[in-house]
């Protein structure tokens, strides 16, 4: 043991050109020197940095917040085209009801051959109710009559004017009901015996 | 366009509605009177066909009722007593005394 203190001692003497020592690191003037050369950087080189690498998590919620979004907007989208789709169709039935009901305002001007006069225009309307089968109304007087083409209908219609006005205005009018009340004063606007 | 009255469910209205016919001029149709207590509350025309099945959808406008209330008539759910009630309801016909 002490044949290896003095071996060691002869190497770490000052003349001896070889240094052994047990400074601490960086303690020795030689590598303060050496240390000022150093360049921090090229030890520990900044850590490179890839695009999006050190921030993914910002990355991922902000495209996560865009798929949302999308989604979102997606949905919307959907929901408008099934309300459109479904006002689309709930028109195109109105538009096959209107079609199939071809609905027209036909004038009654004249009662003749009957010895009954209009006094005023009655606007009948007649709806097809099926091919062969039309509805005539007089809605103010709430007279109904039906007939097998438009004609036939109107012809029906002014029929059941007459005797509906026959009928009520020979009633004492004490034994009518609210309908049937205003149903003759409405028709007396209208119609009139010929005189 | 689907019937919901046809000629047959009519004349069924007619006779639960004990309405009575009344001379009418016109030629196409035959017309019923409905009373309760000697007020007249409607007068319904039936078409003269041979047809079942043509169409009285109007009928419900000579009754002062609803399409759903005429075929309830015809078909059995609705009775006259409740007809005269509805026409109360309504001021079709005057109210009862005790009322």
């Amino acid at each position: 043991m002490n044949r290896l203190r003095e071996h060691f001692g002869r190497i770490d003497a000052p003349d001896s050109g070889i240094r052994l020592h047990d400074d601490e690191w960086g303690d020795s003037p030689e590598f303060e020197e050496g240390c000022a050369q150093l360049d921090d950087e090229s030890y520990f080189p900044e850590e490179q940095k890839v695009p999006g690498e050190s921030d993914w998590m910002e990355i991922l919620s902000q495209a996560l917040a865009k798929t949302l979004i999308r989604i979102k907007e997606g949905i919307q989208k959907d929901s408008r085209l099934n309300a459109l789709e479904e006002r689309l169709n709930e028109l195109e039935n109105r538009l096959a009801e209107t079609v199939t009901r071809d609905s027209v305002v036909v004038p009654i001007t004249t009662f003749a051959p009957e010895p009954f006069q209009v006094l005023k225009e009655i606007k009948a309307v007649i709806q097809k109710e099926d091919e062969d089968e039309f509805t005539a109304t007089f809605f103010d007087a709430n007279v109904n009559a039906t007939g097998c083409n438009q004609v036939d209908a109107i012809d029906n219609l002014k029929d059941l004017i007459l005797s509906r006005f026959e009928f009520l205005n020979a009633q004492s009018p004490e034994k009518l009901g609210l309908g049937l009340a205003k149903q003759i004063a409405v028709l007396r606007e209208f119609v009139a015996r010929r005189q | 366009m689907a019937r919901i009255i046809t000629k047959e469910l009519a004349l069924k209205i007619v006779d639960k509605l004990e309405a009575k016919p009344i001379k009418s001029s016109s030629k196409a149709h035959d017309e019923y009177l409905v009373e309760e207590d000697g007020i007249q509350i409607a007068i319904v025309s039936i078409r003269r066909s041979s047809q079942k099945d043509i169409g009285h959808d109007y009928l419900k406008n000579d009754l002062h009722i609803s399409p759903r209330q005429a075929k309830e008539l015809g078909q059995c759910p609705w009775k006259r007593w409740q007809y005269i009630a509805f026409m109360r309801e309504r001021g079709f016909l005057p109210p009862l005394d005790h009322e």
